[in-house]
């Protein structure tokens, strides 16, 4: 194998604390092989045997026919349960397996999110990040089982066939090394390009048909529909030429097989012959050697499919292992001394997302003091989302320090930083949950009283006593559906639960019309009341309220100061506030 | 979460058998082949026992049985070229039945419209047009094929031992009447492995995946190592409960493999037996040759060879019985109308659209409802639809677009109902810039020239100029050819609704429909989008939908839509004067206003 194997080597390791289990099953595995290559191998030896002790009465009075008859039947039932057992262990193990494999992958995930997961956001990525794990959880049942059981019956096998004929020895290991290994390394390798411009052609049929459902309605007005149906049908056609080539090397390998074993048992038989033309081996057992070799292509059956899926999984272990070896972007100590207020302190932060990204906060200077109540403003862009995601320590500042209650963030402990925080942010997530166990989240131990006081706050009240399981209701990807602006007010609700000192909000009013946004205002403003509140917003409601407005531009304070001051000075602030009508 | 039944529907199957005729051809010809091949392994069976016999029993040199082995070799050689052919007939199939379904799927979904594809999450509807439609594949080009030869393959096993020995033939046929019972069973076996540790498997794969997309969230929440322990506890129960169904399911295919090696068995015990002269019965009188016993021998594993391979395809059905109830259920969404045959019924400039007590509501009850709205629009001339979320704006363009059908009244275009027109051409009158356009895989340019693929340069220059697009795209680093779409560049919604404008712009209909165009713009894009408006709109018929009023002149007509109807309609200074339903939408309902 030319790429190195080590990228598996740490998925192995995984493997480790099961190898008795796996031991069991290989042994089962091997026996369940191995008893159906006797089976057939005594079979033939006992009729040829038979047969010719038959010819005479005497010889056939002779013949033990008891030792054959109860082999045969020992193989028989051998084989039966111990294929029973072998799926059954090694099923198990395979399952054990996945769920080291997916806690190991979740510990050396989590200290990476999200600064290290920002490119791995969309659902897409994650959802091949999760398909690759599932790849790997195959690795033992279907790539490392079958080959070892192959390896070991082949040379038992040989070893066995050694004792009456070398030659046909070497012939079955010949045989069964080009069919089991040989062969499918060649096949995997003639369809490892194919298999690249395989993924691109479904990927480019995935885009056009994506394009195709989310732009029906442009594509019917603008009479482009049938051009871009063709677009995707010429898709379709590469991706069909692609696969037929492919099911050619599929049906050159299955020839391979009938050829490979077809051309082993007939040597044997020719090999055979000729020895036992010379007297050098009896006739009864080529015919043991013909029907062992026979059962004994059974093993290598799998290989093929064991090759294909092994780059596979190779593939997404490279993946994966790239995503979890990245250092990650943010450490936090492990104890420190509490912040002592909640004040909150930017100091000439400079930032960007990724070096080859401009700067998002260039010499960014902000003070608030403790209890202070700031509405952050700006056009998209400007960097006000940037500045909770650096609050939340979920990047570091590439320049300058940020300071809550007097202390540097960094020298906070993650929890210090955390429980004196609630976020709603323009990604919170919701679990596929019932309500009420996505507002637990963020109070574990909150009564059902404490959960509607919070909807209430956030004005979800309503929407969650007119489902019919209320609390009960699930919600998330396959539970029910919540509108962005009710999703948004979910996470305003987990942060009323949370009573934190500081309060970090993104929009909470997202979604919202008129008459529910300033509700929710008037609320958020009364709950807030001696909290430090950072408000990102871009809407200008109730924010008269509000201690100081900051107005960001390009990464800068443009102005700053209380609602009323800004408005005489007639700056950005006041054009936008007079372009809303209500103003 | 409602588990889904364990067995295949019945429709499902029938409708996957109903497109087996798209490729009749190429099944039967993979069948045949593989009988074929069967056949040729009986043969090869044959020359196996006669060379052992003959080097044995009769004790003949090499070189006197050179024609078996030349005979054997030949076999050996045919039997490979049939399983190639039969590989590339069975492929040739399952891509046939693939081509057909995408075909049908892709004309539906034309006819059916957006009525269609507002009910699907475009991504799960994209893949059932993709992955779903793969999905069938493997039920043409293996499962059903092997399905006719796990029938066709041990009856001619049977057809052969009967007259060598009957009673060998009774100990295989006495499993024969049992294949259709093992084929229920391993289907059941296998249907039930492979659909309940699919689905269990995908509902892990989704918990986990929902745990990696909120980590940020548990994060905050001071939750997230705390997760790693409902990892471990969600995949332990997927174990113990994959393994309760395994261990039962396994038990069937454990089942063949007991009858498979147990007639093994007593097929060699009888033999040997036999020729031991022990008993004499079963071969018609005449004696038993070891070429004979051999012969059988080598067949009685190839008998139950079949049967296990259709276990393994097993897995096709299932999956493919799945793809086609998610394919059956895209098919059923009517169309929105039916097409029509007057093509002549072309409408043409100027264009006067006329609602008369249009109704409609959605059949799952949606938001969106239609109340008796009646209303007119000249041509050329430029109205303002108003109303809170919710009211039906977004549903009254929709069937001005032929995307819906009222369900009742009618929609008149040059007094003829829009039902009686053909669509293609009426959408051809209209341009629409929708609340969230979709720019699609290609250039700024080839955006642009959706509607007039053959337009000319200056024509694109000209829209582009007029949409506002030159000021940005001339930013960018190939100008109007940037990629854009996914995986392109990324577009702000402010730039995105101006290459639509743009697109609209070059397409030139007489009537431009927008959707919320300034909805969620900051002030300077919200400047810049209705800049475009106005130079893309000269001289065409406007219906916009929109509750920000900024940009609306104190002329121009609006209608106020409340409760699925039109309350208001009139110049919009007008309508604020009297302080009626427009007024109050706009006047947020506050006791404390601001204080300006």
């Amino acid at each position: 194998m030319s790429e190195p194997t080590g990228s598996l080597r740490p998925f192995l390791r995984l493997l480790v604390p099961h190898g008795r289990g796996m031991l069991l099953g290989l042994l089962l595995a091997c026996l369940a092989g191995g008893a159906g290559i006797g089976l057939l191998a005594l079979a033939g030896w006992f009729i040829s045997a038979a047969a010719l002790a038959g010819l005479t009465p005497l010889t056939a009075h002779l013949f033990n026919l008891f030792h054959p008859s109860v082999g045969i039947r020992i193989f028989a039932i051998t084989r039966t349960l111990a294929r029973y057992g072998e799926r059954i262990v090694n099923h198990d193990i395979t399952f054990r397996i996945l769920e080291n494999l997916r806690v190991w992958f979740y510990r050396r995930l989590e200290p990476l999110a999200p600064a290290r997961l920002r490119d791995y956001r969309s659902g897409d990525i994650l959802n091949r990040i999760v398909a690759d794990i599932d790849a790997l959880d195959n690795l033992y049942i279907r790539v490392l089982s079958p080959l070892i059981v192959a390896f070991v019956v082949t040379l038992t096998a040989a070893a066995v066939f050694r004792r009456f004929d070398q030659g046909a020895a070497l012939t079955l290991l010949i045989g069964m090394g080009a069919a089991g290994l040989a062969l499918p390394m060649a096949a995997d390798r003639a369809g490892r390009r194919l298999g690249q411009a395989l993924a691109r052609h479904s990927a480019a049929m995935r885009i056009h048909m994506v394009e195709s459902v989310q732009g029906l309605a442009e594509l019917l007005i603008f009479d482009a529909a049938h051009r871009h149906q063709q677009t995707i049908v010429r898709c379709q056609d590469s991706l069909i030429r692609t696969q037929a080539r492919m099911s050619h090397i599929s049906g050159a390998t299955s020839a391979g097989l009938t050829l490979l074993s077809g051309a082993t048992v007939g040597l044997v038989l020719y090999g055979g012959a000729g020895q036992v033309e010379t007297g050098r081996l009896d006739g009864a057992v080529l015919a043991m050697l013909a029907f062992g070799t026979l059962a004994a292509f059974e093993v290598v059956w799998p290989l093929p499919a064991a090759f294909q899926y092994l780059s596979r999984t190779r593939e997404a272990s490279r993946r994966l292992m790239e995503i979890v070896e990245q250092a990650p972007a943010v450490q936090f100590p492990n104890t420190s001394p509490p912040p002592e207020g909640n004040a909150i302190a930017f100091e000439n932060v400079t930032f960007r997302y990724a070096s080859q990204e401009p700067d998002v906060l260039r010499d960014f200077c902000l003070n608030v003091g403790q209890g202070e109540r700031v509405a952050i403003m700006g056009a998209t862009g400007a960097g006000k989302s940037t500045l909770m995601h650096l609050l939340a320590r979920f990047w570091d500042p590439d320049e300058g320090c940020i300071r809550i209650g007097g202390r540097p963030l960094c020298t906070l402990s993650e929890d210090h930083l955390r429980s004196r925080m609630a976020v709603v942010s323009q990604q919170s997530h919701l679990f596929n949950a019932t309500i009420g166990d996505n507002l637990r989240l963020a109070c574990p131990g909150a009564d059902d009283g404490a959960l509607w006081d919070a909807l209430h706050a956030a004005r979800l009240d309503g929407f969650a006593s007119a489902l019919p399981e209320g609390l009960e209701t699930w919600i998330g990807a396959s539970g029910h559906g919540l509108s962005g602006g009710e999703a948004r007010r979910l996470a305003v609700a987990q942060a009323v639960l949370r009573n934190a000192p500081i309060w970090l909000l993104d929009e909470p009013t997202e979604g919202l019309d008129h008459t529910n946004e300033q509700l929710l205002m008037d609320t958020l403003l009364e709950l807030s009341a001696g909290r430090t509140l950072l408000l990102i917003t871009h809407r200008p409601v109730a924010l008269h309220q509000l201690d100081r407005i900051v107005f960001l531009e390009g990464g800068r304070i443009v102005e700053d100061g209380p609602h009323h001051a800004l408005l005489a000075a007639g700056g950005r602030y006041a054009r936008l506030f007079q372009s809303i009508p209500s103003g | 979460m409602n588990p889904s039944p364990t067995h295949t529907s019945k429709p499902a199957l029938n409708w996957l058998l109903r497109h087996a005729r798209t490729a009749r051809l190429w099944i039967l010809l993979t069948v045949g082949l593989g009988f074929g091949s069967g056949l040729l392994l009986i043969v090869q069976a044959s020359l196996t026992a006669r060379i052992i016999h003959g080097v044995f029993i009769e004790q003949r040199p090499r070189a006197e049985l050179m024609s078996f082995f030349i005979f054997f070799a030949l076999v050996v050689i045919g039997r490979a070229v049939l399983a190639w052919a039969r590989e590339i007939a069975g492929f040739k199939a399952g891509a046939r039945v693939r081509t057909e379904v995408r075909r049908q799927l892709l004309d539906h979904l034309t006819a059916a419209g957006p009525a269609l594809t507002d009910r699907h999450e475009a991504g799960a509807l994209a893949s059932i047009l993709v992955e779903q439609v793969e999905a069938l594949h493997n039920f043409f080009a293996r499962y059903l094929p092997q399905l006719a030869l796990a029938v066709l393959i041990p009856l001619s096993i049977l057809a052969v031992v009967f007259p060598v020995s009957w009673t060998a033939g009774i100990i295989l046929a006495a499993t024969a009447p049992l294949i259709p019972l093992f084929m229920v069973i391993v289907g059941m076996g296998a249907e039930s492995v492979s659909q309940r540790q699919f689905q269990a498997l995908s509902r892990m794969s989704a918990h986990f995946l929902d745990i990696l997309q909120g980590l940020p969230t548990l994060k905050l929440f001071q939750r997230s190592q705390g997760a790693a322990q409902r990892v471990a506890e969600v995949s332990r129960e997927y174990r113990q409960r994959t393994m309760k169904v395994l261990r039962i399911a396994f038990l069937s295919s454990a089942v063949l493999e007991f009858f498979s090696s147990i007639s093994i068995a007593l097929v060699a015990v009888y033999l040997g037996t036999r020729f031991l002269g022990y008993i004499h019965f079963g071969t018609y009188g005449s004696p038993l040759t070891l070429a004979a016993g051999l012969f059988i021998l080598v067949l009685a594993p190839d008998f139950y060879l079949p049967l296990r391979e259709l276990g393994t395809h097993y897995h096709a059905r299932a999956e493919a019985a799945g793809a086609a109830e998610e394919i059956m259920q895209v098919l059923r969404t009517p169309a929105a109308m039916p097409p029509v045959a007057d093509v002549d019924a072309t409408p043409a400039p100027p264009i006067d659209i006329a609602f008369e007590q249009v109704r409609f509501a959605f059949e799952d009850g949606s938001p969106g409802v239609l109340r008796e709205v009646s209303f007119r629009v000249r041509p050329g001339e430029k109205i303002t639809l108003a109303g809170a979320s919710g009211e039906g704006k977004s549903t009254l363009l929709n069937l001005l677009m032929g995307f819906y059908r009222p369900t009742g009244g009618t929609i008149k275009i040059n007094g003829r109902p829009l039902e009686t027109l053909s669509l293609r051409h009426w959408r051809r009158q209209l341009a629409w810039v929708a609340q969230q356009p979709v720019l699609f895989h290609g250039s700024l340019r080839d955006n642009i020239r959706l509607g007039r693929p053959k337009a000319d340069e200056g024509a694109i220059q000209a829209a582009a100029q007029a949409a506002k697009v030159l000021g940005f795209a001339d930013r960018m680093p190939h100008g109007l050819d940037t990629p854009v779409g996914e995986k392109g560049h990324r577009l702000s919604r402010g730039q995105a609704q101006r290459v639509a404008l743009a697109r609209a712009f070059l397409a030139d209909p007489p009537v431009l429909l927008l959707d919320e165009p300034t909805a969620g713009l900051d002030s300077l894009n919200e400047r810049l989008v209705i800049a475009a408006i106005d130079a893309v709109g000269r001289g065409r018929t406007i219906i916009m939908v929109t509750h920000r009023m900024a940009h609306v002149r104190d002329t121009e007509r609006v209608l106020t839509m409340q409760g699925g109807t039109i309350v208001e309609d009139g110049p919009y200074r007008d309508l604020m004067a009297a302080r009626g339903p427009l007024f109050r939408l706009l006047q947020p309902p506050r006791k404390v206003g601001h204080h300006v």
